[in-house]
């Protein structure tokens, strides 16, 4: 049987029920914007589905919690789906986790082009073109907590190119594809190809990053069959904002200034790169050197990010800095510790903290007394392993406020 | 570091202020409010780390004047420094440091910033220095506060206050946690996401709600619309009625107009356009006949025009044998022009065959030409023998007579060259024998020995003549030498007289000495004289005996010389010319030598090529006569040249060749006349059968033969026939094309007449369909049709009108029960 050339569009994890979160702080410009880029990422979706005329869009789940994301995600919805049964264009969707078959709200009709596959079995349906099928679409929606047996997924007997859809899979590591001739994956914001032969299974990944950890550009993929049965994926960048995490290294001789004409020149690349975007960026500071010492929350960071927002963030599209991090340890010459100074002395008790896991911080005496019997006291209670987390914290903390170097004179 | 004076040029209040002696213990500044004690201590804060923008701003220009600074004296470790520093190059000027040591040398400010020990100023303010305010904050606290204060100031950490540290930790924690929730950022962070909980769960209850409402909404949607189709259905009846009376008197004109028409309806229903088909009818009918008539006197045309043509069917049905007759033409100008060539050719042959028997026949010596005739080719054939041999031999005496002009041209050459060396030598007078040119050369190269030796003796008896004179002069002593000769021997008497007689002479003690030295001195001289002139004279003997030697030999050349002279013919030139012109001579005769006896060796070579040339041409004097006695035989005067006769014998091979060809040409042209008549034959027989024959054309001129008449006739005739074959031909394609031409208007003639037929047919067939039997009684019937149709149109009319009354709100069956 002759094969015919194809083109999908295939998408995931819309999850409109959740709005842009994870920082301590939303800039007021950019508040509508947290809320609006799910729906914004999604309707960027449909558009590409229709600027590539495809021959059918596939979602492999999450698209919404119809119960947290409210009427409008659902009419949103809908409305998206008629217009693409305006343009004829098919919509195959597979429930994931957060949007199970049974959730849609009954009230909200769906277009006559949009097949939502069952529960429990794989479902088979052919996507025709003038009456002729084209292609064998097969499907399986999740049962949350269980992932979909792919048991009833196999290629097509007649030769028919086959699409698998499916949030997840229970098949082993690098046998996702193996059942059909490309396995339309949903479940993970991460884009990836976890199998490339004989089947490609594809994550296509959440349209748009929700927080500081989903970095880098996001999207859907478009996927083109040719003739003899090629299979090629495109990523399609659909992101309203666009997180970041850039690793800036300094020297020992780095100061302040020159870290932020470092953290300048690196924007100034970004916006090259990720041209037309809203970009939201983490600085991690890595290398040497004593300034990695005062850069924490409340220090010198907070006088970086106030630059670097005031600088970056007010131009459209704009460069908003989260967060300035810095992981690394503290960086004191080896004399500040044995030297008898009160700098010293503190140096020494958090060695003795750090190496002597028995003693105990006794924390809760810092708590007002009205709320040791309260809520607040898990606020005094640390766990063994965010005690390392706590001490390199305040040591840095102390170093920062005892050394009384200058920052920052631009 | 201590500070032990401060000067003042300028700073705030102060001028040209001096303060010196100040304690290395303690030194108290005090006074009454702004007494300028504060302005004191920042200047000094000012020398020592510079004048800050702030401070400029507060205490510079100087009030009083002055210029903006001033010094500080200070000692550090033991040494005295003077450290001055001066802010007035600008605004942002921290001022220029100039120190000076003890020894009065001057520098910059690095022994101030040693003195400083590496303390920044705020350390410098935090540890070392309090200010006013820093002491009016003491002053208005309470005990525990200023406690505080005290524990503050003297807590300074180096640059940074361990109390600020202590006191920002606490604020900040105060701020996250404190005992009242509005003033605990963490506690109204949890109130916070306790309220924002609370309102999703409201949401979440509001969305389902929005569900619920949603589907009562659709319900509620279906209702309406199933009232609406009530409502609709209620006014839809009640216009209906409406509509039925005002269609009343309509729908009775409809129903009179009806019953009119069905009066109508038992005639013959023709249709509405009967009249205007027949009358199609009738005009198709005359249009197909005009346009047949019109074909058929087209085709009579035609046919006239074909008989006018006139076409000669015989001629027609033989065109091809025309044709075929006609590609001969060429071919029978060609055995014309042939037959011309082949007779011309034939003559000059036999002319020329003529002439070159003749010809042969004065060269061969016989008088008649028809006596050649009668000799054959084997009588020639039987000379040839003879006259190769004739011919080799007269090659043989060829070649030995190049033989021996070669060898006796060669002989002459080396004579040549031999007499030419002869004659060379004899020119100058030299032997012509070999032996006689080495003796002479011999005794030349003697004659010039004796000369040079001659030579030689005179030249060296010239030398000793010279040599004998200066050996005389030196005899002589010279004039200087005697002077101081003769003044030793007077000096030196002179001090033995002055010794010896002479007393008390002024030489004093040494007078016997040195008159001793002069008589030394004069018998040395004497001694010297003698043994000069003796040697001399030993010197000149010598050189007269060499002399007389040397004469003697001279003498004994001399001699030598005549004897040879005597015996040389020598005649002018000089003895070298003359030698080397013998010794050339006597090399030419050794070159001479070998040509000698190649000259002998070509001498009998030559008397050997001509006794064979003798014996050559003894061989062809025998084969001439062997020649002469055959010629006699045949009748051929002897004395006919073999070569002469050999250029005969081949032109008498030509003779014959000459006479085959006149023959063949001849029989050429007999075969060429045949052919020409056969071809003439067959043109004048087709010419009649088809009864093309063109008459005979006399010429005018002069008298053809028969043969040329007949030949010109037949060209001509074949061309007539070719002409005439070529019209006919074009008239009969013209007959084809008024064929195909009048074929084609007979089928458009038949088509029209068909077609004429089929429209009577079937307007008889509209006749008796209507029950008519002619075309009037049909036309009455339309008539009544017409009537018919008028009243059938206002029907429609009133059927229309009733349809627009009604619209699309009912079918009209609905109306009729109603009216």
């Amino acid at each position: 049987m002759p094969q015919h050339p194809l083109r999908f569009v295939h998408a995931s994890d819309f999850h409109l029920e959740r709005p842009l979160g994870g920082v301590a702080e939303v800039p007021a410009g950019l508040r509508e914007l947290f809320l609006e880029a799910p729906f914004a990422a999604a309707r960027q979706v449909f558009e590409a589905a229709l600027a590539e005329n495809a021959d059918a869009l596939l979602l492999a789940g999450d698209l919404l919690n119809s119960e947290l994301a409210g009427p409008r995600a659902v009419v949103f919805l809908r409305d998206q789906f008629q217009r693409l049964a305006d343009h004829k264009i098919p919509v195959y969707w597979a429930c994931g986790e957060v949007d199970a078959p049974d959730t849609w709200p009954a009230c909200a009709k769906l277009p006559p082009n949009v097949h939502i596959f069952p529960v429990g079995r794989v479902e088979n349906i052919d996507l025709t073109r003038d009456g002729q099928p084209v292609a064998r679409i097969q499907g399986i929606s999740r049962t949350p907590g269980v992932a979909p047996d792919d048991r009833g997924f196999h290629r097509d007997a007649l030769g028919l190119f086959t699409v698998g859809v499916a949030y997840g899979t229970a098949a082993s590591a690098g046998a996702e594809g193996d059942r059909v001739d490309y396995m339309a994956l949903g479940g993970q914001h991460q884009r990836q190809t976890v199998d490339q032969s004989p089947g490609i299974a594809h994550y296509c990944g959440t349209p748009q990053g929700r927080d500081p950890d989903e970095t880098g550009p996001r999207g859907c993929t478009v996927i083109y069959v040719d003739d003899a049965g090629h299979v090629k994926t495109n990523f399609v960048a659909t992101d309203a904002l666009r997180w970041l995490t850039e690793e800036v290294e300094i020297t020992a001789g780095t100061d302040e200034d020159a870290l932020l004409q470092q953290i300048e020149e690196r924007i100034g690349k970004l916006q090259t790169k990720h041209h037309g975007s809203e970009l939201l960026v983490t600085w991690q500071i890595t290398g040497r050197g004593g300034v990695l010492n005062h850069i924490r929350t409340g220090g010198i960071s907070d006088k970086i990010v106030e630059v670097l927002r005031e600088r970056f963030a007010k131009v459209k599209p704009g460069v908003w800095t989260v967060a300035i991090e810095c992981d690394s340890p503290l960086d004191v010459p080896q004399e500040w510790v044995d030297e008898e100074t009160i700098m010293g002395d503190l140096l020494r008790d958090f060695r003795k903290l750090e190496e002597d896991p028995t003693i105990d911080l006794a924390l809760e005496e810092f708590l007002p007394a009205e709320f040791r019997e309260t809520q607040f006291a898990s606020v005094a209670t640390i766990t063994p392993e965010d005690r390392a987390q706590l001490l390199w914290a305040a040591s840095k903390l102390g170093v920062d406020l005892m050394d009384g170097e200058e920052v920052l004179t631009r | 570091m201590k500070i032990t004076e401060i000067h003042i040029d300028g700073f705030g209040v102060w001028h040209d202020l001096k303060l010196g002696g100040l304690s290395p213990q303690l030194t108290a500044f005090y006074g009454p409010n702004e007494a300028g004690t504060t302005t004191l201590m920042q200047f000094m804060r000012g020398v020592l780390y510079g004048v800050s923008p702030k401070r400029r701003g507060r205490y510079l220009p100087p009030l009083n004047g002055g210029r903006p600074g001033g010094s500080l004296r200070i000692v550090e470790e033991g040494q005295s420094l003077h450290v001055t520093r001066i802010a007035d190059r600008g605004h942002d000027d921290l001022g220029l440091v100039t120190v000076v040591d003890e020894t009065g040398h001057a520098s910059g400010d690095r022994l101030l910033r040693d003195a400083l020990a590496g303390v920044d100023e705020k350390t410098y303010e935090n540890v070392f220095a309090l200010g006013l305010g820093e002491i009016q904050q003491l002053a208005t606290l309470s005990d525990t506060q200023a406690a505080e204060w005290l524990y503050r100031l003297t807590s300074g950490l180096d640059r940074v206050s361990l109390y600020d540290v202590i006191q920002g930790l606490r604020t900040t924690r105060k701020n996250l946690l404190s005992g009242r929730e509005q003033d605990s950022l963490i506690a109204q962070l949890l109130t916070r996401r306790e309220v924002l909980r609370g309102e999703i769960s409201q949401l979440s209850q509001q969305n389902r709600r929005w569900s619920q409402l949603a589907i009562r909404i659709e319900e509620l949607d279906a209702e309406i619309l199933a009232q609406e189709a009530k409502v609709a259905e209620h006014e839809r009846r009640a216009r209906t009625i409406e509509i039925a009376v005002s269609l009343k008197e309509n729908w009775r004109r409809r129903a009179k107009l009806t019953s009119q028409l069905q009066q109508f309806s038992a005639t013959f229903q023709l249709p509405d356009d009967a009249g205007a088909r027949l009358d199609a009818l009738n005009r198709k009918v005359e249009e197909h006949q005009r346009e047949a008539d019109i074909l058929e006197g087209q085709r009579r045309q035609l046919r006239e025009e074909t008989e006018r043509l006139g076409i000669n069917e015989l001629l027609v049905q033989n065109a091809a044998r025309i044709d075929a007759l006609g590609e001969q033409r060429d071919w029978l100008i060609s055995l014309d022009r042939q037959i011309d060539d082949l007779d011309t050719e034939a003559k000059d042959i036999h002319k020329r065959f003529a002439n070159e028997q003749e010809r042969l026949a004065s060269l061969l010596g016989i008088t008649k030409s028809e006596h050649l005739k009668q000799f054959t080719s084997a009588e020639f054939e039987n000379l040839e023998p003879l006259l190769e041999d004739i011919q080799s031999a007269q090659k043989k005496v060829d070649s030995a007579s190049k033989e021996v002009d070669a060898l006796t041209e060669n002989e002459r050459s080396l004579k040549v060259r031999i007499d030419s060396a002869i004659v060379g030598g004899e020119s100058h007078g030299l032997p012509m024998d070999l032996q006689e040119a080495s003796d002479l050369v011999a005794q030349l190269r003697r004659r010039l020995q004796v000369e040079q030796r001659l030579e030689q003796a005179r030249s060296h008896e010239i030398d000793l003549e010279h040599q004998s004179h200066e050996l005389l002069e030196d005899q002589v002593m010279p004039l200087w030498l005697f002077g101081w000769t003769l003044a030793a021997v007077v000096l030196g008497s002179l001090l033995v007289g002055l010794w010896l007689w002479v007393p008390n002479n002024p030489l004093g003690d040494f007078g016997s000495i040195i008159a001793l030295g002069g008589l030394g001195a004069t018998v040395f001289m004497f001694i010297f004289k003698f043994f000069t002139e003796d040697a001399a004279a030993d010197k000149l003997d010598a050189c007269q005996r060499q002399m007389e030697s040397l004469t003697r030999q001279r003498e004994e050349a001399e001699k030598d010389k005549e004897v040879l002279d005597a015996e040389l013919p020598l005649t002018d030139g000089s003895v070298v010319l003359r030698l080397q012109a013998a010794e050339k001579h006597l090399a030419e005769l050794e070159n001479v030598l070998p040509v000698e006896a190649q000259r002998k060796r070509a001498g009998h070579e030559v008397s050997t090529a001509q006794s064979r040339l003798e014996q050559a041409r003894a061989q062809f004097e025998k084969a001439a006569a062997a020649w002469r006695t055959k010629l006699v035989g045949l009748g051929i005067s002897e004395k006919l040249d073999p070569l002469r006769f050999a250029a005969v014998a081949e032109r008498f091979a030509a003779l014959g060749d000459l006479e085959d060809r006149v023959t063949l040409r001849r029989e050429e042209i007999v075969a060429r006349q045949r052919e020409h008549a056969a071809v003439t034959r067959r043109i004048h027989d087709l010419a009649l059968e088809v009864g093309c024959v063109l008459a005979h054309k006399k010429p005018e001129s002069a008298k053809p033969t028969e043969q040329a008449v007949q030949l010109a006739s037949a060209i001509d005739q074949l061309e007539h026939l070719v002409a005439e074959r070529r019209k006919q031909l074009a008239d009969v394609e013209r007959r084809v094309q008024l064929f195909e031409r009048a074929k084609e208007l007979r089928a458009q003639e038949g088509e029209h007449r068909r077609t004429v037929a089929l429209l009577r047919r079937r307007r008889e067939a509209l006749f008796h369909a209507a029950a008519c039997e002619d075309e009037v009684a049909y036309r009455r019937v339309i008539e009544e049709q017409q009537q018919a149709h008028k009243l059938r149109v206002q029907r429609e009319s009133v059927t229309r009108e009733i349809a627009a009354a009604i619209g699309t709100h009912a079918p009209e069956d609905t109306f009729a029960s109603l009216l």
